[in-house]
Protein backbone atom coordinates (compact mmCIF):
# COMPACT_ATOMS: atom_id res chain seq x y z
CA UNK A 1 0.00 0.00 0.00
CA UNK A 2 1.27 3.37 -0.89
CA UNK A 3 1.63 5.73 1.97
CA UNK A 4 -0.33 8.99 1.81
CA UNK A 5 2.61 10.98 2.88
CA UNK A 6 6.19 10.52 2.19
CA UNK A 7 8.53 10.12 5.10
CA UNK A 8 9.71 13.69 4.68
CA UNK A 9 6.20 15.01 4.49
CA UNK A 10 5.25 12.98 7.57
CA UNK A 11 8.19 14.33 9.53
CA UNK A 12 7.41 17.91 8.52
CA UNK A 13 3.74 17.40 9.34
CA UNK A 14 4.72 16.02 12.73
CA UNK A 15 6.96 19.03 13.37
CA UNK A 16 4.28 21.45 12.23
CA UNK A 17 1.71 19.66 14.39
CA UNK A 18 4.02 19.77 17.38
CA UNK A 19 4.69 23.48 16.87
CA UNK A 20 1.01 24.21 16.41
CA UNK A 21 -0.07 22.28 19.47
CA UNK A 22 2.72 23.87 21.52
CA UNK A 23 1.74 27.30 20.37
CA UNK A 24 -1.89 26.56 21.10
CA UNK A 25 -1.02 25.32 24.55
CA UNK A 26 1.10 28.41 25.26
CA UNK A 27 -1.62 30.68 23.91
CA UNK A 28 -4.16 28.91 26.08
CA UNK A 29 -2.03 29.37 29.19
CA UNK A 30 -1.38 33.02 28.35
CA UNK A 31 -5.03 33.65 27.60
CA UNK A 32 -6.09 32.03 30.82
CA UNK A 33 -3.60 34.20 32.70
CA UNK A 34 -4.80 37.39 31.06
CA UNK A 35 -8.41 36.50 31.70
CA UNK A 36 -7.65 35.65 35.31
CA UNK A 37 -5.72 38.93 35.81
CA UNK A 38 -8.50 40.91 34.22
CA UNK A 39 -11.07 39.24 36.40
CA UNK A 40 -8.95 39.89 39.49
CA UNK A 41 -8.54 43.54 38.52
CA UNK A 42 -12.25 43.93 37.98
CA UNK A 43 -12.94 42.32 41.32
CA UNK A 44 -10.46 44.64 43.04
CA UNK A 45 -11.97 47.69 41.33
CA UNK A 46 -15.42 46.61 42.27
CA UNK A 47 -14.36 46.05 45.89
CA UNK A 48 -12.64 49.46 45.95
CA UNK A 49 -15.77 51.13 44.62
CA UNK A 50 -17.88 49.40 47.22
CA UNK A 51 -15.44 50.41 49.97
CA UNK A 52 -15.42 53.99 48.72
CA UNK A 53 -19.19 54.18 48.72
CA UNK A 54 -19.33 52.65 52.19
CA UNK A 55 -16.69 55.07 53.50
CA UNK A 56 -18.57 58.04 52.06
CA UNK A 57 -21.78 56.76 53.59
CA UNK A 58 -20.10 56.22 56.97
CA UNK A 59 -18.54 59.71 56.83
CA UNK A 60 -21.88 61.29 55.97
CA UNK A 61 -23.52 59.44 58.84
CA UNK A 62 -20.74 60.47 61.23
CA UNK A 63 -20.99 64.12 60.14
CA UNK A 64 -24.75 64.00 60.55
CA UNK A 65 -24.33 62.60 64.03
CA UNK A 66 -21.63 65.18 64.84
CA UNK A 67 -23.81 68.04 63.61
CA UNK A 68 -26.70 66.76 65.64
CA UNK A 69 -24.47 66.52 68.71
CA UNK A 70 -23.14 70.05 68.18
CA UNK A 71 -26.68 71.33 67.80
CA UNK A 72 -27.73 69.51 70.94
CA UNK A 73 -24.65 70.73 72.84
CA UNK A 74 -25.43 74.33 71.93
CA UNK A 75 -28.88 73.97 73.40
CA UNK A 76 -27.64 72.01 76.39
CA UNK A 77 -24.34 73.49 77.52
CA UNK A 78 -22.60 71.33 80.03
CA UNK A 79 -20.08 72.73 82.46
CA UNK A 80 -17.17 70.38 82.91
CA UNK A 81 -15.48 70.87 86.22
CA UNK A 82 -11.77 70.21 86.12
CA UNK A 83 -9.75 69.55 89.20
CA UNK A 84 -6.80 71.91 89.28
CA UNK A 85 -3.92 72.34 91.58
CA UNK A 86 -4.95 74.94 94.12
CA UNK A 87 -1.43 76.11 94.65
CA UNK A 88 -1.16 79.77 93.76
CA UNK A 89 1.58 82.32 94.03
CA UNK A 90 -0.87 85.22 94.04
CA UNK A 91 -1.58 86.01 97.66
CA UNK A 92 -5.11 86.86 98.65
CA UNK A 93 -4.02 90.26 99.93
CA UNK A 94 -2.29 91.08 96.63
CA UNK A 95 -5.32 90.06 94.61
CA UNK A 96 -7.56 92.11 96.85
CA UNK A 97 -5.27 95.11 96.49
CA UNK A 98 -5.18 94.81 92.68
CA UNK A 99 -8.96 94.50 92.38
CA UNK A 100 -10.13 96.65 95.23
CA UNK A 101 -12.77 99.32 94.56
CA UNK A 102 -11.11 102.27 92.89
CA UNK A 103 -8.50 100.19 91.06
CA UNK A 104 -10.01 101.26 87.72
CA UNK A 105 -10.84 104.81 88.73
CA UNK A 106 -9.18 107.28 86.39
CA UNK A 107 -8.18 110.81 87.26
CA UNK A 108 -5.14 112.38 88.84
CA UNK A 109 -6.92 113.92 91.77
CA UNK A 110 -9.72 111.50 92.34
CA UNK A 111 -7.76 109.27 94.67
CA UNK A 112 -4.75 109.93 96.83
CA UNK A 113 -2.70 107.30 95.09
CA UNK A 114 -3.41 108.64 91.63
CA UNK A 115 -2.65 112.19 92.63
CA UNK A 116 0.56 111.00 94.19
CA UNK A 117 1.24 109.34 90.87
CA UNK A 118 1.24 112.66 89.08
CA UNK A 119 3.07 114.55 91.76
CA UNK A 120 5.60 111.84 92.26
CA UNK A 121 6.11 111.80 88.54
CA UNK A 122 7.15 115.39 88.80
CA UNK A 123 9.38 114.59 91.69
CA UNK A 124 10.67 111.75 89.59
CA UNK A 125 11.86 114.19 86.99
CA UNK A 126 13.46 116.38 89.58
CA UNK A 127 14.91 113.47 91.45
CA UNK A 128 16.12 112.20 88.14
CA UNK A 129 18.04 115.36 87.46
CA UNK A 130 19.26 115.69 91.00
CA UNK A 131 20.26 112.08 91.12
CA UNK A 132 22.34 112.74 88.06
CA UNK A 133 24.50 114.96 90.20
CA UNK A 134 24.45 112.81 93.30
CA UNK A 135 25.09 109.62 91.42
CA UNK A 136 28.15 111.09 89.85
CA UNK A 137 30.23 110.70 92.99
CA UNK A 138 33.14 108.75 91.63
CA UNK A 139 34.22 105.84 93.76
CA UNK A 140 37.66 104.87 92.65
CA UNK A 141 37.58 101.30 93.83
CA UNK A 142 34.12 100.53 92.47
CA UNK A 143 33.84 99.26 88.89
CA UNK A 144 31.68 101.19 86.47
CA UNK A 145 28.06 100.12 86.70
CA UNK A 146 26.67 98.16 83.75
CA UNK A 147 24.82 100.21 81.17
CA UNK A 148 21.14 100.55 81.98
CA UNK A 149 18.76 98.34 80.01
CA UNK A 150 16.76 99.97 77.23
CA UNK A 151 13.52 101.54 78.43
CA UNK A 152 10.58 99.20 78.13
CA UNK A 153 8.00 100.27 75.56
CA UNK A 154 4.44 101.29 76.21
CA UNK A 155 2.54 100.83 72.97
CA UNK A 156 -0.74 99.57 71.70
CA UNK A 157 -0.59 95.80 71.63
CA UNK B 1 -7.97 66.80 67.34
CA UNK B 2 -6.95 69.88 69.31
CA UNK B 3 -6.66 73.19 67.52
CA UNK B 4 -4.15 75.56 69.01
CA UNK B 5 -5.89 78.89 69.54
CA UNK B 6 -3.74 80.45 72.22
CA UNK B 7 -0.09 81.37 72.23
CA UNK B 8 1.97 79.53 74.85
CA UNK B 9 4.36 81.62 76.93
CA UNK B 10 7.98 81.68 75.81
CA UNK B 11 11.11 81.26 77.86
CA UNK B 12 12.33 84.49 79.37
CA UNK B 13 15.56 86.21 78.47
CA UNK B 14 17.12 87.43 81.72
CA UNK B 15 19.91 90.02 81.97
CA UNK B 16 21.31 89.62 85.48
CA UNK B 17 23.66 92.56 85.11
CA UNK B 18 21.05 95.17 84.44
CA UNK B 19 18.06 93.57 86.17
CA UNK B 20 16.00 93.30 83.00
CA UNK B 21 14.05 90.41 81.54
CA UNK B 22 11.63 89.90 78.68
CA UNK B 23 9.47 87.14 77.23
CA UNK B 24 6.04 86.58 75.70
CA UNK B 25 2.91 85.62 77.61
CA UNK B 26 -0.83 86.26 77.27
CA UNK B 27 -0.18 86.63 73.53
CA UNK B 28 1.93 89.76 73.97
CA UNK B 29 5.30 91.04 75.15
CA UNK B 30 6.26 91.10 78.81
CA UNK B 31 9.16 92.98 80.39
CA UNK B 32 10.47 93.46 83.90
CA UNK B 33 12.90 95.97 85.35
CA UNK B 34 14.10 95.34 88.89
CA UNK B 35 17.31 94.94 90.86
CA UNK B 36 19.97 92.69 89.31
CA UNK B 37 19.97 90.41 92.36
CA UNK B 38 16.23 89.81 92.17
CA UNK B 39 15.62 89.66 88.45
CA UNK B 40 15.80 85.88 88.13
CA UNK B 41 13.38 85.22 90.99
CA UNK B 42 11.16 88.10 89.89
CA UNK B 43 10.95 86.69 86.38
CA UNK B 44 10.03 83.23 87.62
CA UNK B 45 7.40 84.68 89.93
CA UNK B 46 5.98 86.88 87.17
CA UNK B 47 5.80 83.95 84.74
CA UNK B 48 3.83 81.94 87.29
CA UNK B 49 1.47 84.83 87.99
CA UNK B 50 0.85 85.28 84.27
CA UNK B 51 0.19 81.54 83.91
CA UNK B 52 -2.47 81.86 86.57
CA UNK B 53 -3.98 84.86 84.82
CA UNK B 54 -3.95 82.99 81.51
CA UNK B 55 -5.72 79.92 82.84
CA UNK B 56 -8.30 82.14 84.54
CA UNK B 57 -8.93 84.88 81.97
CA UNK B 58 -7.96 83.68 78.48
CA UNK B 59 -10.59 83.78 75.74
CA UNK B 60 -8.44 81.48 73.64
CA UNK B 61 -8.30 78.31 75.70
CA UNK B 62 -11.36 76.18 76.34
CA UNK B 63 -10.26 75.23 79.84
CA UNK B 64 -10.02 78.78 81.16
CA UNK B 65 -12.44 79.94 83.81
CA UNK B 66 -13.63 82.71 81.51
CA UNK B 67 -14.48 80.30 78.69
CA UNK B 68 -16.29 77.98 81.07
CA UNK B 69 -18.35 80.93 82.26
CA UNK B 70 -19.05 81.97 78.66
CA UNK B 71 -20.08 78.42 77.72
CA UNK B 72 -22.54 78.32 80.60
CA UNK B 73 -23.98 81.80 80.07
CA UNK B 74 -27.08 82.24 82.14
CA UNK B 75 -25.90 80.08 85.03
CA UNK B 76 -23.47 80.69 87.87
CA UNK B 77 -20.09 79.07 87.32
CA UNK B 78 -17.54 78.53 90.05
CA UNK B 79 -14.32 80.28 89.06
CA UNK B 80 -10.93 81.17 90.50
CA UNK B 81 -10.26 84.24 92.62
CA UNK B 82 -8.12 85.61 89.80
CA UNK B 83 -11.03 85.80 87.38
CA UNK B 84 -13.22 87.26 90.10
CA UNK B 85 -10.60 90.00 90.64
CA UNK B 86 -10.15 90.63 86.92
CA UNK B 87 -13.90 90.93 86.44
CA UNK B 88 -14.32 93.29 89.36
CA UNK B 89 -11.72 95.55 87.75
CA UNK B 90 -13.39 95.20 84.33
CA UNK B 91 -16.87 95.95 85.66
CA UNK B 92 -15.60 98.94 87.58
CA UNK B 93 -13.97 100.13 84.34
CA UNK B 94 -17.32 99.78 82.58
CA UNK B 95 -19.07 101.73 85.32
CA UNK B 96 -16.33 104.39 85.31
CA UNK B 97 -16.73 104.92 81.56
CA UNK B 98 -20.49 104.37 81.34
CA UNK B 99 -19.88 101.26 79.30
CA UNK B 100 -17.26 102.59 76.89
CA UNK B 101 -14.79 100.02 78.21
CA UNK B 102 -17.04 96.99 78.00
CA UNK B 103 -16.09 93.45 79.10
CA UNK B 104 -18.98 91.87 77.14
CA UNK B 105 -17.58 92.23 73.63
CA UNK B 106 -16.53 88.58 73.32
CA UNK B 107 -19.12 87.66 70.71
CA UNK B 108 -18.45 90.79 68.66
CA UNK B 109 -14.73 90.06 68.44
CA UNK B 110 -15.36 86.38 67.74
CA UNK B 111 -17.80 87.21 64.95
CA UNK B 112 -15.24 89.59 63.49
CA UNK B 113 -12.74 86.75 63.25
CA UNK B 114 -10.74 87.44 66.41
CA UNK B 115 -11.46 84.01 67.82
CA UNK B 116 -7.90 82.92 68.55
CA UNK B 117 -4.71 84.51 69.80
CA UNK B 118 -3.98 87.44 67.54
CA UNK B 119 -0.86 85.97 65.92
CA UNK B 120 -3.10 83.21 64.50
CA UNK B 121 -5.85 85.50 63.18
CA UNK B 122 -5.65 85.74 59.35
CA UNK B 123 -4.52 89.22 58.35
CA UNK B 124 -6.95 89.30 55.45
CA UNK B 125 -9.81 86.83 55.50
CA UNK B 126 -12.21 87.44 52.59
CA UNK B 127 -14.90 85.24 54.13
CA UNK B 128 -18.08 87.31 54.26
CA UNK B 129 -19.51 87.84 57.69
CA UNK B 130 -22.61 89.44 59.09
CA UNK B 131 -22.25 92.47 61.31
CA UNK B 132 -21.63 91.23 64.83
CA UNK B 133 -24.42 91.33 67.34
CA UNK B 134 -24.35 90.69 71.05
CA UNK B 135 -26.75 90.05 73.82
CA UNK B 136 -26.85 91.22 77.39
CA UNK B 137 -25.27 94.14 79.15
CA UNK B 138 -22.22 94.37 81.37
CA UNK B 139 -24.62 95.49 84.11
CA UNK B 140 -26.11 91.98 84.08
CA UNK B 141 -22.82 90.23 84.84
CA UNK B 142 -23.00 88.83 88.36
CA UNK B 143 -19.77 88.29 90.29
CA UNK B 144 -19.54 86.79 93.76
CA UNK B 145 -16.42 85.83 95.68
CA UNK B 146 -16.39 82.42 94.02
CA UNK B 147 -18.60 82.52 90.93
CA UNK B 148 -19.48 84.41 87.79
CA UNK B 149 -22.74 84.53 85.85
CA UNK B 150 -22.58 85.76 82.26
CA UNK B 151 -25.86 87.07 80.82
CA UNK B 152 -27.51 84.69 78.32
CA UNK B 153 -26.41 85.35 74.74
CA UNK B 154 -23.31 87.26 75.79
CA UNK B 155 -19.62 86.45 76.13
CA UNK B 156 -16.89 87.99 78.26
CA UNK B 157 -13.66 89.34 76.82
CA UNK B 158 -11.08 90.96 79.09
CA UNK B 159 -8.91 92.23 76.24
CA UNK B 160 -9.29 95.82 77.41
CA UNK B 161 -8.37 95.61 81.08
CA UNK B 162 -6.97 92.09 81.37
CA UNK B 163 -3.34 92.84 80.55
CA UNK B 164 -3.32 95.94 82.73
CA UNK B 165 -4.74 93.93 85.62
CA UNK B 166 -2.02 91.35 84.97
CA UNK B 167 0.67 94.06 85.11
CA UNK B 168 -0.75 95.27 88.41
CA UNK B 169 -0.74 91.75 89.82
CA UNK B 170 2.80 91.00 88.66
CA UNK B 171 4.26 94.21 90.08
CA UNK B 172 2.44 93.93 93.40
CA UNK B 173 3.39 90.26 93.80
CA UNK B 174 7.07 90.93 93.14
CA UNK B 175 7.29 93.97 95.40
CA UNK B 176 5.48 92.14 98.19
CA UNK B 177 7.20 88.76 97.89
CA UNK B 178 10.76 89.80 97.01
CA UNK B 179 10.76 93.20 98.70
CA UNK B 180 12.28 94.97 95.69
CA UNK B 181 11.18 97.81 93.41
CA UNK B 182 9.89 96.65 90.05
CA UNK B 183 8.45 97.82 86.77
CA UNK B 184 6.15 95.28 85.11
CA UNK B 185 5.13 95.74 81.49
CA UNK B 186 2.48 93.46 79.96
CA UNK B 187 1.79 94.37 76.35
CA UNK B 188 2.56 98.04 76.99
CA UNK B 189 0.46 98.29 80.16
CA UNK B 190 2.93 99.27 82.84
CA UNK B 191 2.86 99.17 86.62
CA UNK B 192 5.49 100.26 89.10
CA UNK B 193 5.53 98.92 92.63
CA UNK B 194 8.05 99.05 95.44
CA UNK B 195 8.25 98.30 99.15
CA UNK B 196 6.74 101.20 101.04
CA UNK B 197 5.65 102.75 97.74
CA UNK B 198 9.01 104.43 97.40
CA UNK B 199 9.07 106.44 94.15
CA UNK B 200 11.29 105.15 91.36
CA UNK B 201 12.68 106.70 88.24
CA UNK B 202 11.86 104.35 85.39
CA UNK B 203 12.20 105.47 81.78
CA UNK B 204 9.54 104.19 79.38
CA UNK B 205 9.43 104.61 75.62
CA UNK B 206 5.94 105.51 74.41
CA UNK B 207 5.03 104.63 70.82
CA UNK B 208 2.21 103.56 68.55
CA UNK B 209 3.07 99.87 68.37
CA UNK B 210 6.08 97.61 68.75
CA UNK B 211 6.22 97.12 64.99
CA UNK B 212 6.16 100.88 64.48
CA UNK B 213 8.94 101.46 67.02
CA UNK B 214 11.04 98.70 65.46
CA UNK B 215 10.54 100.29 62.05
CA UNK B 216 11.95 103.57 63.37
CA UNK B 217 8.62 105.17 64.17
CA UNK B 218 8.41 108.02 66.69
CA UNK B 219 8.96 107.23 70.35
CA UNK B 220 8.71 109.55 73.32
CA UNK B 221 10.68 108.95 76.48
CA UNK B 222 8.81 109.46 79.72
CA UNK B 223 9.86 108.90 83.33
CA UNK B 224 7.62 107.17 85.81
CA UNK B 225 7.86 107.33 89.56
CA UNK B 226 4.94 105.16 90.65
CA UNK B 227 1.55 103.91 89.59
CA UNK B 228 0.70 102.88 86.07
CA UNK B 229 0.96 103.93 82.47
CA UNK B 230 -0.94 102.49 79.52
CA UNK B 231 -1.09 103.08 75.80
CA UNK B 232 -3.97 102.19 73.48
CA UNK B 233 -3.59 102.42 69.75
CA UNK B 234 -5.61 101.56 66.69
CA UNK B 235 -2.28 100.79 65.00
CA UNK B 236 -2.01 97.48 66.82
CA UNK B 237 -3.97 94.26 66.27
CA UNK B 238 -5.48 95.11 62.93
CA UNK B 239 -7.03 92.58 60.55
CA UNK B 240 -9.46 92.45 57.68
CA UNK B 241 -12.55 90.23 57.64
CA UNK B 242 -15.05 90.11 54.77
CA UNK B 243 -13.67 93.32 53.32
CA UNK B 244 -14.02 95.27 56.59
CA UNK B 245 -10.96 96.61 58.37
CA UNK B 246 -10.95 95.73 62.07
CA UNK B 247 -8.84 96.59 65.08
CA UNK B 248 -9.22 95.37 68.63
CA UNK B 249 -10.64 98.58 70.11
CA UNK B 250 -14.36 98.13 69.58
CA UNK B 251 -16.91 100.84 70.25
CA UNK B 252 -19.64 99.09 72.25
CA UNK B 253 -22.17 101.66 71.02
CA UNK B 254 -21.80 100.41 67.45
CA UNK B 255 -20.14 97.00 67.87
CA UNK B 256 -17.66 98.16 65.24
CA UNK B 257 -14.03 99.27 65.43
CA UNK B 258 -13.71 102.65 67.14
CA UNK B 259 -13.38 105.52 64.70
CA UNK B 260 -12.19 108.91 65.71
CA UNK B 261 -9.31 111.30 65.48
CA UNK B 262 -6.92 109.47 67.82
CA UNK B 263 -4.41 106.95 66.62
CA UNK B 264 -2.74 106.45 69.99
CA UNK B 265 -3.52 107.57 73.52
CA UNK B 266 -1.19 107.18 76.50
CA UNK B 267 -2.43 107.84 80.03
CA UNK B 268 -1.18 107.79 83.57
CA UNK B 269 -3.09 106.22 86.42
CA UNK B 270 -2.62 105.20 89.99
CA UNK B 271 -2.76 101.61 88.70
CA UNK B 272 -2.11 100.12 85.30
CA UNK B 273 -5.80 99.26 85.06
CA UNK B 274 -6.78 102.87 85.75
CA UNK B 275 -4.36 104.09 83.09
CA UNK B 276 -5.69 101.54 80.60
CA UNK B 277 -9.29 102.53 81.26
CA UNK B 278 -8.41 106.14 80.45
CA UNK B 279 -6.48 105.33 77.27
CA UNK B 280 -9.05 102.83 75.96
CA UNK B 281 -12.02 105.07 76.72
CA UNK B 282 -10.28 107.97 74.97
CA UNK B 283 -9.88 106.01 71.74
CA UNK B 284 -13.55 105.02 71.85
CA UNK B 285 -14.74 108.51 72.79
CA UNK B 286 -12.96 110.14 69.87
CA UNK B 287 -13.53 113.88 69.72
CA UNK B 288 -15.00 113.99 73.21
CA UNK B 289 -11.94 112.36 74.77
CA UNK B 290 -9.95 115.49 75.57
CA UNK B 291 -12.71 117.11 77.64
CA UNK B 292 -13.45 113.76 79.31
CA UNK B 293 -9.81 113.42 80.34
CA UNK B 294 -9.46 117.02 81.50
CA UNK B 295 -12.63 116.79 83.54
CA UNK B 296 -11.15 113.81 85.38
CA UNK B 297 -7.69 115.39 85.65
CA UNK B 298 -6.08 112.51 83.80
CA UNK B 299 -2.53 112.99 82.62
CA UNK B 300 -2.73 111.87 79.00
CA UNK B 301 -0.98 112.24 75.67
CA UNK B 302 -3.12 111.94 72.54
CA UNK B 303 -1.72 111.49 69.05
CA UNK B 304 -4.06 111.92 66.09
CA UNK B 305 -3.83 110.17 62.74
CA UNK B 306 -1.74 113.01 61.33
CA UNK B 307 0.81 112.71 64.13
CA UNK B 308 -0.26 115.87 65.95
CA UNK B 309 0.25 115.47 69.69
CA UNK B 310 -2.13 116.88 72.29
CA UNK B 311 -1.36 116.85 76.01
CA UNK B 312 -3.85 117.26 78.81
CA UNK B 313 -2.86 119.88 81.38
CA UNK B 314 -2.19 117.15 83.94
CA UNK B 315 0.31 115.53 81.58
CA UNK B 316 2.09 118.80 80.94
CA UNK B 317 2.34 119.74 84.61
CA UNK B 318 3.44 116.26 85.66
CA UNK B 319 6.68 116.84 83.81
CA UNK B 320 7.11 113.17 83.03
CA UNK B 321 7.91 113.68 79.39
CA UNK B 322 11.57 114.03 78.65
CA UNK B 323 12.23 116.97 76.38
CA UNK B 324 14.17 115.91 73.34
Amino acid sequence: MRALLSTGQRDRSRVVLTVLSGTLAAATVAGTGVATAFAAQETARSNADKARVKAASDAAAAKKQHDALVKWAKKNPVVVTKERKHKTVIKHVTLTLASSPGASTVGGGSTSSSSSSSSSSSSSSSSSSSSTTTRKKPVASRPAPPPPPPPPPSTGS
Amino acid sequence: MTTLTHEPATTATVDRESGASSWRALGTYVMLRTTPDAVQAATELAATVLDEVDVACSRFRDDSDLMRANAAAGTAVEVSRVLVGALRVALEAAAETDGLVDPLLGDVLRSAGYDRTFSLVPANDPTPTALPVRGGSWRQVVVTDTSVTVPPGAALDLGATGKAFAADLVALCIADTLDVPVLACVGGDIRLASPGDEPQDQPVLVGHSIADLEAGGPGTLVHLASGGLATSSVSARRWSRGGRQWHHLVDPRTNLPATGPWRTVTALGHTSAAANVASTASIVLGDAAYDWLVERQVAARLVDHDGTVTHTPAWTTSGIEENS
